[in-house]
């Protein structure tokens, strides 16, 4: 188990990457706060050591990416509204962020990941194959499809690619 | 990289609530796992010493002798029982009892069994037949199991001619073993030496009991218990 130093020092370098893969998969700020917890609780557990800063941020990509789709698949969550969604006065996400975000929050969730890891964290094809375990092939596939869905989604997809 | 898309999602920063909520979790986790783990070590380094406390005991009490049965013929062993009526040490007095002793298979037996596979032996039927004596002597610390493995020993010892069995103190032994004799042979040792004080232990050490009953015969003595009694048993207790 590693220490609450090596924990804090994790939580600075890495709490930006988890919030915008949050970002792009959930809607309340409660689950983002869970999805910390189970992230980086897991590293704080996780016996392995890390070959580089490279490895060890994919790591936790790789778990956020994955405690996201845990809960969106989650029973619980399928069957019930946020409180904060009923009364409408909770905390919500901010919706102001730039049209590009929103574009990508937009897309079905299969191509938000690859999407943000290629265009975003600068991956290529066969790293983001890595860290989601699929196929290169898969990857491309799956990029070519979200940059149709972005081009109907954004006015200045010549920019983007 | 595409400096639009950049811009973008570097707007996004993870709020310094939302970190320093996270940083108390894991410090609370972190503590509170520690404590689990100390308690569960402290849990098996104590398992662990009752595990090791049990194991020494019950080897203690399964391998300490608590009777012993000396077996005087010429070949003279003695036979450690346990508080379980195991056979759980065979001591050689001599060459013929170290040589019968590595003949017989009868550690942790029980001890009737044991004495059942001494008294079949071979040799042992031979010098028993040939009038030699057998003496079996029961030696521990006056309890119960005493009673109880001398009654086993007469048992054992009456379907055989020329058994002889008795019951002797530890003080006894204690002498017994000092002048590197087993027990039986001791005691007839004692007699021929106030017969004879310049007979040291070494003289009789490899002599049958037939052979030292012959002797205190010939110098006069009384008849060793033993004598006249066929296949019966004596008994002297002495405390």
């Amino acid at each position: 188990m590693r220490s609450e130093e090596e924990a804090n020092r994790a939580v600075e370098r890495y709490a930006d990457t988890v919030r915008r893969i949050c970002m792009v998969h959930l809607k309340n700020y409660a689950d983002t706060e869970d999805i910390f917890q189970t992230v980086f609780l897991k590293y704080v557990l996780y016996p392995g050591a890390f070959d580089s800063e490279e490895h060890e941020k994919a790591w936790i990509i790789r778990v956020t990416i994955n405690a996201c789709r845990d809960m969106l698949r989650s029973f619980f969550r399928s069957r019930t509204v946020p409180l904060e969604d009923c009364e409408g006065q909770a905390r919500r996400e901010k919706e102001d962020y730039s049209e590009v975000v929103e574009a990508v929050q937009s897309l079905p969730s299969k191509y938000r990941d690859v999407v943000y890891l290629y265009y975003y964290e600068g991956y290529g094809a066969a790293e983001i194959g890595d860290i989601l375990h699929k196929n290169t092939n898969t990857i491309y596939t799956l990029l070519a499809r979200a940059r149709k869905l972005l081009k109907e989604k954004l006015e200045e997809v010549d920019e983007i690619e | 990289m595409n400096d639009r898309w950049k811009e973008a999602f570097d707007e996004i920063h993870a709020e310094s609530e939302l970190k320093e909520k996270t940083k108390a979790y894991l410090a609370g986790q972190i503590r509170c796992r520690r404590r689990r783990m100390a308690a569960m070590g402290r849990r098996i380094a104590a398992a662990a010493c009752l595990a090791f406390i049990l194991l020494a005991g019950g080897s203690w009490l399964y391998l300490t002798p608590t009777v012993y049965i000396a077996v005087d013929v010429n070949p003279s062993l003695e036979l450690g029982i346990n508080r379980f009526d195991r056979v759980v040490s065979v001591e050689a007095y001599n060459e013929d009892g170290q040589a019968l002793a590595s003949s017989l298979q009868i550690r942790f037996m029980n001890y009737q069994d044991a004495l059942e596979e001494i008294l079949n032996e071979e040799s042992i039927e031979i010098l028993l037949s040939e009038d030699g004596v057998l003496s079996l002597t029961v030696t521990g610390d006056g309890g119960a199991q005493n009673d109880e493995v001398l009654a086993g020993v007469e048992s054992c010892a009456a379907g055989h001619q020329n058994v002889h069995c008795h019951s002797g103190s530890s003080a006894e032994r204690e002498e017994a073993l000092e002048a590197g004799l087993s027990l039986g042979k001791y005691r007839a040792y004692c007699i021929l030496h106030e017969l004879d004080p310049t007979v040291t232990p070494d003289d009789v050490r490899d002599l049958s009991m037939r052979e030292i009953a012959d002797r205190i015969e010939a110098l006069g003595g009384q008849d060793i218990e033993w004598e006249g009694h066929g296949h019966g048993h004596g008994h002297e207790q002495e405390h």
